[in-house]
């Protein structure tokens, strides 16, 4: 333990090995499959036994500390440092990285075992996880950025993994873009903290912001520039575009990166960095604080992205629509709080949704990321994307389907499954902060066991709609089924940690709370509300049942088809993904392109064709003339020597010397 | 008349040397520039020296004279002399080329010699 607990940071290094001897060995043999799924999986199991021990560590031993670092350099008098710190959140991160990552992993031998490049693959795994790690083990905004651009890195490298696939292509150039432009306002938002507190800790930081050394509008701007990166790489409305079409990368990817890690990542880092976000409490206008932009970006992108997912055909878009509003519940409940007003004057702001927040990170992190391993199965299976060419599947994939009703039920909010508890506690944080989001994120929720169940249905349930012969569907073996088995047991248990019922030290919220700013934390035992229970059990069944009286009834009692030509412009608009795609493709090809085109107009002609040709030219026109004056004849040379001479002298003579020179 | 003269016999001072040698070299310059026969040129750049070398011992003499010993600083001189040695060098150098530049084109003329151009 002692060894463990001084060298947290090996957590993050094994995978980074693991990385660099793979893409190593690749160099050197592109077929060495087994030597990079070997180092692979044991960086990465390494790893997670690492972050069990450091996770048992902060259960048993909290007040140990878990951090470290070294000075990476020096500027004048300040010293930039890589340091690391272990909390209770980051453990807990810690594990669940470890964790999804291990069995994604596993799950890979099987799914990439006829493609090419799997050394490659490996590679970028590994080195996706040690990116992960790193962001997670992060004590200070320099390292969580550099994790943060790391993640990027290694989500581009396989989102474009299928080099053979141009659309994989442009979407790998299309998230790290939007994610670029998220991580800029990060940036923005790090310098200014930098600048104004002269340090990069988040502990100096938090408590300069709280002793309140930076001005408030300053600090407003500084948290809201902060959420930006967030935005990027949780999705969220309007920087959500890059998901979904990340899913052209191979799907345990998109179960690792899309689902329960990377994206996770801004969740976490608003988490992280609440104590700044609870004290920028001077508003943007009006009583609009920074959290509430938080909470409004959370609730729209639920609500779109679950609107969207209602229509989508691509199983993997339905679920990455899915993720993206899941995004926006977990933000939205970040968003949640109690102002403290003191004299009629917002003094501070009590978070309420923190803990259920990270609580519906944890267990959506095990049931989606088990969802898009089953859609792996599927697509394995049936080899196409597209819902209409699938349909009983059951029969083919009892595993399967059963995981895949399991994480169906949880997400929907199935009563006692994990989802149910932590969607409940969202519920229950924007009820007691008497949002009215709170009514938002219940039609969201609607929409989200709709458009599952929908999901679920016309996968597995029916009658096969493709052109495969059954001999042709080819059920998953042991590599691919073991991570959906391992994976159904959280998605069903770990909701036990969160419900209203659990012992008061089992209980999630004693283990992970917001503990920063003087006016307290909101420690309280999560309340047991009828309401909300209420509305959380209507919303399931409601959705649910739509969706089998659509889909899932041996006859349907309302047909899809009929349904979408009497809503047509919604249905148009959801299919249509909102018009956002449009919309960004409009500012692109018309905007952006005709500042473009001016811009090069300026260069071509202005700044190469007059300035740059234009010197050149002046240059040989004048070297043309001049030419002639080289007569050949040395005496020439010498008369103008000795007139020149003559003229200085004469100049010298008859001007004051001082006013020549 | 006689007595005259020798009371206003003109003191000698550096000007008068100066003098001289700015004449000298106005020649020369003349010369120079003005002449058409390579050896004239050659010739004319001996009296640019020698003017030069007539300015180095003038100074030597008017200008600080008793500075090193009683025999006065002989750098100028000295000066002079080493002109003289490069002089001798340079004319030597400057006629064989003359010999071989008429070798090959058959004249003497430098108008005539302008093929160092555009």
């Amino acid at each position: 333990m002692e060894l463990i607990s001084q060298n947290a940071w090996l957590v993050a290094l094994f995978p980074l090995l693991a990385a660099l001897f793979i893409f190593l060995g690749a160099a050197f043999n592109r077929e060495a499959n087994k030597m990079a799924i070997t180092l692979s999986l044991l960086g990465t199991g390494f790893s997670f036994v690492w972050a069990l021990a450091l996770l048992a560590l902060r259960l048993t031993q909290p007040e140990r500390l878990l951090s470290g670092g070294f000075r990476w350099l020096s500027v004048g008098t300040q010293n930039i440092e890589v340091s690391w710190a272990i909390d209770n959140l980051s453990s807990m991160m810690l594990v669940v990285v470890t964790f999804v990552s291990l069995l994604v992993q596993i799950y890979s031998t099987e799914y990439m075992a006829h493609d090419k490049g799997v050394p490659r693959y490996y590679g970028a795994l590994s080195l996706f996880t040690f990116s992960m790690l790193l962001l997670v083990l992060a004590d200070n905004l320099m390292v969580l950025y550099a994790g943060w651009e790391l993640v990027g890195v290694s989500s581009y490298l396989l989102i474009g993994f299928y080099t053979a696939k141009p659309e994989a292509g442009i979407a790998a150039k299309k998230a790290f873009i939007v994610n670029r432009i998220g991580d800029f306002g990060f940036l923005i938002g790090i310098m200014i903290l930098f600048y104004m507190t002269r340090s990069l800790g988040f502990v100096e930081v938090s408590e300069a912001v709280i002793a309140g050394k930076i001005p408030g509008v300053t600090l407003a701007i500084a948290a809201l520039l902060l959420f930006f990166g967030p935005m990027g790489k949780s999705a969220q409305f309007p920087l959500h575009v890059w998901l979904p079409d990340a899913m052209e990368g191979p799907t345990p990817v998109s179960a690792l990166i899309h689902a329960a890690t990377m994206v996770a990542a801004g969740v976490y880092m608003v988490a992280k960095l609440m104590p700044i976000f609870a004290a920028a409490t001077t508003p943007l206008f009006g009583n609009f604080l920074v959290l509430d932009f938080i909470a409004v970006i959370g609730g729209i992108t639920a609500i779109l992205a679950a609107a969207i997912a209602v229509t989508q055909m691509d199983i993997k878009r339905v679920l990455a629509y899915s993720t993206v509003s899941q995004l926006g519940f977990m933000m939205m409940a970040l968003g949640m709080y109690q102002p403290v007003i003191e004299n009629n004057v917002l003094v501070a702001v009590v978070p309420l949704g923190y803990t259920a927040g990270i609580f519906h990170l944890f267990t959506h992190a095990f049931f989606k990321a088990m969802l898009f391993l089953c859609s792996g199965a599927v697509i394995h299976a049936v080899h196409t994307n597209d819902m209409a060419q699938m349909g009983g599947l059951r029969k083919f994939l009892p595993v399967t389907a059963w995981t895949c009703l399991i994480g169906t039920a949880s997400i929907s909010g199935f009563p006692f499954l994990a989802g149910f508890w932590s969607k409940d506690e969202l519920l229950l944080s924007m009820w007691e902060a008497h949002s009215p989001l709170f009514w938002l994120a219940a039609i969201a929720a609607v929409l989200t066991a709709f458009y599952m169940f929908r999901l679920y249905f016309m996968t597995f349930a029916g009658e096969y709609r493709g052109s495969l012969t059954p001999a042709e569907i080819h059920a998953p073996g042991w590599a691919m089924r073991l991570p959906l088995i391992i994976l159904a047991v959280p998605s069903v248990l770990a909701g036990f940690l969160g419900t209203p019922f659990t012992p008061e030290n089992w209980h999630f919220q004693h283990f992970i709370h917001y503990s920063g700013g003087q006016h307290g934390s909101a420690a309280h035992h999560a309340g047991f509300n009828m309401v909300v229970l209420g509305v959380s059990l209507t919303v399931f069944f409601v959705g649910a049942g739509l969706a089998w009286a659509m889909y899932g009834a041996a006859k349907p009692m309302i047909d899809p088809k009929a349904l979408a030509t009497k809503l047509k412009p919604l249905h148009a608009a959801s299919f249509n993904r909102f018009y956002i795609d449009d919309a960004y493709d409009f500012i692109v090809r018309v905007l952006v392109m005709s500042v473009a085109k001016i811009a090069y107009f300026i260069d071509k002609y202005i700044l190469d064709g007059m300035l740059v040709n234009g010197l050149g030219l002046f240059t040989i026109a004048g070297s043309e003339t001049l030419r002639y004056s080289q007569s050949g004849r040395i005496q020439h040379y010498l008369l103008f020597v000795i007139m020149m001479l003559v003229a200085l002298i004469l100049l010298f003579f008859w001007a004051p010397l001082g006013q020549v020179i | 008349m006689n007595g005259t003269l020798t009371q206003q016999m003109v003191h000698i001072s550096v000007q008068h040397y100066l003098v001289v040698a700015a004449i000298l070299f106005c020649i020369g310059l003349y010369g120079v520039t003005a002449s058409r026969n390579l050896i004239k040129v050659l010739m004319s750049i001996e009296l640019l020296l020698n003017a030069v070398n007539l300015n180095f011992i003038a100074f030597s003499k008017y200008i600080n004279p008793e500075a090193a010993g009683a025999g006065g600083a002989l750098t100028g001189q000295m000066v002079a002399i080493f002109v003289i040695t490069v002089a001798a060098a340079e004319a030597g150098v400057g006629l064989a080329i003359a010999l071989n530049v008429f070798k090959h084109f058959k004249t003497m003329d430098i108008d005539k010699l302008h093929l160092m151009k555009w």
